[in-house]
């Protein structure tokens, strides 16, 4: 071998390693990087979104409404007369449409899940028969289905939960027959359905973590609401309810921005997860929910008059517009409001009772029992 | 030998035409080494992944565990609050978790993991202990007859559903379409290889001519021993690779087949979730309309009303949906009459399971009931009264509708999983599975052991007629 042939053949060598070497780590697997963290997703309840701002006016509280075309009388919060007499429980007059009910065997009710006090689920193993919703509401419920079948009449009724979004379409679609779900009686609601009169006038507040001082709403001279300390923040209120429209019209001037949920349960996860700062709806639903969560506190003052009505079906075989069961219903009301004390309560009547109403309110809604709200018949 | 050069050639050229065919034998055996190589490696990451995506494999473990999951959870809220519910099998959310957990962990360190699948596993890990915070706060709620814990269920169930069920989703999904790509790869013919190989024998033939011409001797014996070997590596290699990508396109199909059973079982998944979810809820997910929004009471109004899960499943089952589409993908590419008949089994139980989501008591389908009896008053219409309405207002047949989407359910995971592991099994034996790749594997020595005796032999070949050039006492002009 010469000096010089192996220069080449060694050049040759490292070539050809050099060579497989590159196109062989080509192929080879090479462990991934260490992929950079991404943001957890927050969970959202139900898909809860901010509305568009509604720039809806504001305008003072009002205890009293303009004439109202839908409804069987002008004033939209009257409703039809009782039946006089009243009939007897057990013994519904042949051929009325609490008749057909009592032959039926039950009464049919709408009644929400959540709405802790005035209707909600009773979360506990085998309620009793009767007994699987409760709240102010369904007391109510109780005492109308005691008045058509007698006193054990609560064992008489099926339940049915509807949602805000269908509580007013399960009754004009006829598949209950009524609905107790803290509805408020309006002029626009009277073309869909019928109301009874009004049995609870609560009004519309704000519910704010007990820690917070500085959210509040006052009424002027005026009864014009403020509301105060709730700029760039969220409140969270319920789409198909009045609270709703109320709520907008303080949103431009209190600069805050509404959160839509489907329901009060969804708002209250909402405000316990520190997404939205307050939640705002009348003020026996709030109580309610201080009840489910003693951190929270309600605040300020009403800013809205929501008389509550029962929801019917407007249309019956056994009555024009149904005014047989909504006026016997009315009837139910007003006894409940009245100092008899001989008839069925749903609850028991302490001697600071002076209605059943106010047992009932007192059961559920608070030792300071207020005055019924007033009652309307159609003349 | 005796020295019988040529005269009149420079010696660079001599070397220069040595050199030439040193590299491109080397670079036929680099070639033949790295396509078979690679070969192997495609054959690998398909063999492993086949062996994750067959029932029982990783990513398909997930999902599975994160159903799990959701289910005792469920369970678990519903003991608390309804007879019918109590269930003496009920595990322990947190062992589920703990599985969970180690699927995770055998992800990330698996062979070749994406950075998008580490990233996505890790992300599942977090996203569970938002779930877990939020079942937890369920559960809390609910022993103290809260309503409010139904809307943590809520929470928790659709950030599993949307969240991180979609990511385990697309780890497995990655995997999938790995497998297809890297099996399409292997079916792919060795064009590189041919002409390297074309090549470096041309030249080879080439240089034998020139060296015939330079020592006036025909044949050059060890050139052609080296021509030889080149012939035959590049004849194995070629064979191998062919005989390799035989099995690629055989078992392709199955692969293709077992891909699209997978989508038709996550659909199928899906849908079971989204029925466990509406049951579970009492219809809280349920949004609604007014329509007309304003009127008089000369109006006649209509209230939709969509609950998100139920029309999920709805939607999947139309002819366009989601399921629908993936099973008719499915039949198309089932490879046999056996699995095509099962698969009509499964379209069976889809119609069967659309008839009973409509008896399921959601308050979409309650209010879609009166739009067929606007004549009369459901409330007082004896079909409503005994048929639809118990389901609505008795827990005991709302169990019974539930029961029956659950039966329909399971129907199809009799058949689904069994079929999509005989296809992976299928596939297996199609390709060969690990025997095949070590014959491959182990064919890379032996060609690379021939092109080293085809080099030996070129080098020495042209040494010689060099020493002969210079000891002829030619000179380099």
């Amino acid at each position: 071998m010469t000096p010089g042939s192996s220069v080449p053949r060694r050049r040759l060598l490292r070539f050809g390693t050099l060579l497989a070497t590159l196109m062989l780590a080509g192929c080879t697997t090479v462990s991934a990087p260490q992929a950079r963290p991404a943001p957890v997703p927050v969970p959202v309840p139900n898909d809860a979104a901010v509305l568009p701002m509604t720039g809806d006016t504001i305008e003072p509280v009002r205890t009293t409404q303009p004439p109202c075309a839908n409804s069987p009388g002008s004033n939209p919060w009257a409703s039809f007369r009782p039946p006089s007499p009243m009939p007897t429980p057990g013994d519904m007059p042949t051929g009325s449409a609490m008749r057909a009910i009592q032959d039926r065997g039950y009464l049919i009710v709408g009644v929400d899940q959540d709405q802790f006090h005035m209707s909600a689920r009773n979360l506990s193993l085998s309620p009793p028969a009767g007994e699987q919703y409760s709240g102010f509401d369904v007391d109510m419920v109780h005492a109308v289905a005691a008045a058509i079948f007698g006193k054990d009449g609560a064992d008489n009724i099926k339940y049915m939960p509807v949602t805000l979004a269908y509580r007013m379409g399960a009754v004009y679609q006829g598949v209950v027959d009524m609905v107790a779900d803290s509805v408020t009686i309006t002029c626009g609601r009277w073309a869909q359905v019928d109301f009874s009169v009004s049995y609870l006038a609560p009004g519309q507040r704000l519910l704010v973590p007990r820690s917070d001082t500085a959210i509040s709403l006052t009424l002027d001279a005026n009864g014009v609401p403020h509301v105060a300390g709730l700029t760039g923040k969220k409140v969270c209120t319920i789409g198909s309810s009045t609270s709703q429209g109320n709520l907008g019209a303080l949103e431009t001037g209190g600069g805050f921005r509404i959160v839509l949920a489907e329901n009060w349960s969804d708002c209250i996860v909402l405000l316990q997860q520190g997404q939205v700062s307050a939640i705002s709806t009348d003020d026996t639903l709030l109580h309610g929910i201080t009840v489910e969560d003693p951190y929270l506190k309600v605040v300020g003052q009403r800013f809205s008059y929501e008389p509550l009505g029962f929801v019917f079906p407007r249309t019956d075989p056994s009555s024009a517009d149904n005014s047989q069961f909504v006026g016997f219903t009315n009837g139910v009301i007003t006894r409940l409001e009245s100092a008899d004390r001989n008839g069925y309560c749903p609850e028991a009547m302490t001697n600071a009772d002076t209605t059943c109403w106010s047992a009932i309110y007192r059961t559920w809604l608070g030792s300071e029992v207020p005055a019924p709200p007033p009652i309307y018949y159609l003349p | 030998m005796t020295s019988r050069v040529r005269a009149g050639w420079p010696a660079w050229i001599l070397i220069l035409t040595g050199s030439l065919a040193v590299v491109l034998t080397a670079g036929l055996g680099a070639t033949a080494a790295v396509t078979v190589h690679d070969q192997a490696a495609r054959l690998a990451d398909v063999t492993a992944a086949e062996q994750r995506l067959a029932a029982g494999g990783l990513d398909d473990d997930l999902t599975r565990d994160l159903l799990r999951v959701q289910q005792d959870e469920v369970a678990l809220f519903r003991t608390h609050v309804d007879s019918s519910a109590q269930d003496p099998q009920l595990r322990d959310p947190s062992l589920d978790l703990y599985t969970v957990d180690q699927d995770l962990t055998a992800i990330t360190h698996r062979p070749g993991v994406s950075t998008a699948a580490v990233s996505d596993a890790d992300l599942i890990q977090r996203e569970l202990a938002v779930y877990t915070g939020l079942e937890a706060m369920a559960v809390s709620e609910n022993r103290q007859a809260m309503p409010v814990g139904a809307a943590y269920l809520r929470e928790a169930s659709g950030y599993l559903r949307d969240n991180t069920l979609d990511r385990a989703e697309a780890i497995s999904q990655e995997d999938r379409a790995r497998l297809l790509a890297q099996n399409e790869a292997a079916a792919g013919y060795p064009r590189l290889l041919v002409v390297v190989a074309v090549v470096a024998l041309a030249y080879l033939v080439v240089a034998q001519a020139f060296l015939a011409w330079r020592t006036h001797r025909v044949f050059n014996v060890r050139l052609l021993t080296a021509g030889l070997l080149v012939v035959l590596v590049a004849g194995a290699a070629v064979t191998a690779l062919l005989i390799s990508r035989h099995r690629a396109v055989d078992a392709g199909p199955s692969a293709k087949s077992a891909a699209d059973l997978t989508a038709v079982q996550r659909d199928v998944t899906r849908m079971g979730f989204d029925d466990q979810l509406t049951l579970s809820d009492f219809g809280e997910d349920c949004t609604g309309t007014i329509s007309p929004a304003t009127g008089d009471r000369s109006t006649i109004y209509t209230y939709p009303s969509t609950c998100a899960y139920e029309q999920d499943v709805l939607d999947s089952f139309t002819g366009s949906g989601t399921f629908s589409q993936d099973l008719e993908t499915a039949v198309q590419s089932a490879p046999d009459d056996g699995l095509r008949a099962q698969l009509a089994g499964v379209q069976r139980s889809a119609a069967g399971w659309t008839a009973d989501e409509m008896s399921l008591p959601t308050l979409q389908n309650l209010a879609a009931y009166p739009s067929t009896h606007m004549d009369q008053y459901p409330r007082y219409d004896p079909d409503f009264l005994s048929q639809e309405l118990p389901r609505y207002t008795s827990p005991d047949v709302e169990a019974q509708a539930g029961k029956a989407v659950t039966e329909d359910f399971d129907a199809m995971q009799q058949v689904l999983p069994g079929a999509i592991d005989r296809e992976w099994a299928g596939f297996a034996r199609q390709t060969g599975g690990d025997r095949h790749l070590l014959g491959l594997l182990a064919s890379i020595p032996v060609l690379l052991g021939a092109v080293g005796v085809a080099l030996l032999l070129i080098v020495a070949s042209f040494r010689q007629v060099v020493r002969e050039h210079f000891s002829s006492g030619e000179d380099d002009r």
